[in-house]
């Protein structure tokens, strides 16, 4: 008898420490890792040679004729990827004639896959956004970078957008979008320097979810503690009656 | 304590009669009436909607959530659901709000107000707990709604005011976004499904058991949709709206028959004196039981 109450009062104090547990259950910050060393590329008016040029053809290796994508030098020299070397993006185009697009990897200048090679943070940010969940959810409508960000060979960065190209950016999908409506999405996760409410919210709720939820199972789980000791008659004293 | 209130169905003398014999009969009492019952199905039944079309968004990673929205349709149609559902939840509030002026403002019938939270529920539940853990021999006795029922029905209110606002948020984003910040449209995506997770987990934790698998309850206490409950039951569950009923009965009937009242549990006063002793008694206990364990 003495044993069973015994171990009446280990279950509790287990269910009360694994409940405290969730309190002290910190997310280890994942180490981010090295830097690949960058390969030597060949420099790009090399390839401005044929693709500086609007309107040119070649013939492909199976030897269909194909229209040479055209990059305007200028506007590309002036974009935030002006410094970047064509084959960074465009990995496998070294060869001549160019193997096909699809043959060589991710390349599609609109596909993300190919934009999150460095800008790893904002795609990740991005999947976690809503349109990253429209992504997920296999919706057509859902915008891949370009869509927003613009020609990938004339692209500036946001910061230097002003309110109205960014209404505008926004506008193409939800019409009538304002200045601060644009303000809703970053490309970074909430912290207290970048959107500082969705931060404070989401710690404020997952503290109030892990307190009533542990307040909740602990409830249960002494509800049913007490109803086995009941019916086993022996893990807590039986109930007497006073006399007041 | 809550002796003002009138809790009986509204109706004349003689349909209070019939219905007097009826529940004697039965061996039931009403607990719910019609509207009631129609409130929480609606809320049940939005609520699983959107659960079911909700979850899988904010878990959108999941190979799970991935083939169940495909196979609803795609996300345009998850949503178009889970809007829905999320106005009917709401029309659902507006139509209990408009019960409550009308029980409490125009019928003057204030049953409703005994779900206002008091200090006895703070008792009710410490004492639970010590009852849980065999510090207290016995049960507190409950009213009409349990501390617990108390907190089941706020949390909806808490939870209402929450994930509906945040959802017309989302569901209107550029036109809120014309009175808000883009920081908050953005808050409004996270509390809107955090907050929702929580009422998922209380409701999936907490009234789940209380309500179907509980021993005692399993596989489900019908109250909420039939209206009635077993007296015997109710007698045990809610021992002081119990008596009070008996009471109001017991003075309804002529006096020629009287009454087989049960007996009643030992009035708790709320003196200080008492409290003391109460303290005290179970400190004895407690430490009576840590001797004889070790």
């Amino acid at each position: 008898m003495s044993m069973m109450r015994r171990l009446g009062w280990g279950t509790c104090l287990a269910v009360v420490l694994v409940s405290a547990g969730w309190f002290a259950w910190p997310l280890g910050a994942a180490a981010d890792p090295p830097e690949p060393a960058q390969p030597a590329h060949a420099p790009n008016s090399l390839c401005l040679i044929c693709h500086g040029q609007e309107g040119l053809t070649s013939k492909g290796e199976n030897g269909r004729e194909r229209t040479v994508h055209a990059v305007e030098a200028k506007p590309f020299a002036d974009s935030a990827h002006g410094g970047l070397a064509c084959l960074k993006c465009h990995p496998g185009q070294s060869r001549l004639p160019h193997p096909d697009r699809q043959a060589a990897g991710p390349a599609e200048p609109a596909g993300a896959v190919a934009c999150a090679n460095c800008h790893e943070e904002a795609s990740e940010a991005y999947m976690k956004s809503a349109h990253g969940t429209m992504v997920e959810l296999g919706d057509a409508r859902a915008p891949a970078c370009a869509d927003c960000h613009g020609n990938v060979h004339s692209i500036q960065p946001v910061e230097q957008w002003t309110d109205s190209q960014r209404a505008q950016a926004c506008g193409q999908c939800h019409k009538g979008a304002s200045a601060s409506f644009t303000k809703a999405l970053r490309h970074e996760p909430p912290s207290p320097n970048s959107l500082a409410a969705s931060y404070f919210a989401g710690r404020f709720l997952m503290i109030l979810t892990a307190a009533v939820l542990a307040f909740g199972i602990i409830h249960v789980e002494l509800q049913l503690l007490r109803w086995l000791a009941q019916r086993r008659g022996g893990v807590f004293r039986r109930p007497r009656t006073h006399g007041d | 304590m809550a002796t003002d209130l009138k809790l009986l169905p509204p109706g004349s003398a003689k349909a209070a009669a019939g219905r007097e014999r009826a529940m004697v009969a039965e061996e039931s009492v009403v607990r719910f009436d019609a509207h009631q019952r129609v409130q929480h199905f609606l809320m049940m039944s939005s609520f699983i909607v959107l659960a079911l079309t909700g979850l899988p968004q904010k878990f959108s990673d999941l190979g799970v959530s991935q083939w169940w929205v495909s196979s609803l349709g795609g996300l345009e149609t998850v949503r178009f659901i889970h809007r829905t559902a999320g106005l009917t939840m709401l029309a659902d509030c507006l139509y209990h709000l408009t019960y409550l002026s009308y029980r409490i403002g125009v019928q003057r019938r204030l049953g409703p107000l005994g779900m206002i939270p008091t200090p006895k529920d703070m008792r009710d539940a410490a004492r639970s707990i010590f009852y849980y853990l065999g510090l207290t021999p016995e049960k507190p006795s409950f009213g009409r709604y349990t501390y617990l029922e108390k907190f089941d029905y706020w949390a909806v209110f808490w939870g209402i005011a929450m994930i509906g606002t945040t959802g017309l948020i989302l569901m209107f984003a550029v036109d809120a976004a014309r009175v808000l910040s883009g920081g908050a449209i953005s808050a409004a995506l996270i509390v809107h499904g955090d907050e929702a997770l929580l009422a998922v987990g209380w409701i999936a934790v907490v009234h789940l058991f209380n309500v179907h698998l509980a021993p005692w309850a399993f596989p489900m206490n019908p109250a909420i949709f039939t209206g009635r409950m077993n007296a015997a039951r109710y007698a045990e569950e809610h021992p002081l709206e119990w008596q009070r009923l008996e009471a109001a009965r017991a003075k309804a009937r002529p006096p020629q028959a009287p009454p087989a009242h049960r007996p009643a549990p030992p009035d708790h006063g709320n003196t200080t004196l008492r409290t003391l002793k109460t303290w005290r008694r179970r400190l004895a206990a407690l430490m009576g039981r840590m001797r004889s364990a070790s």
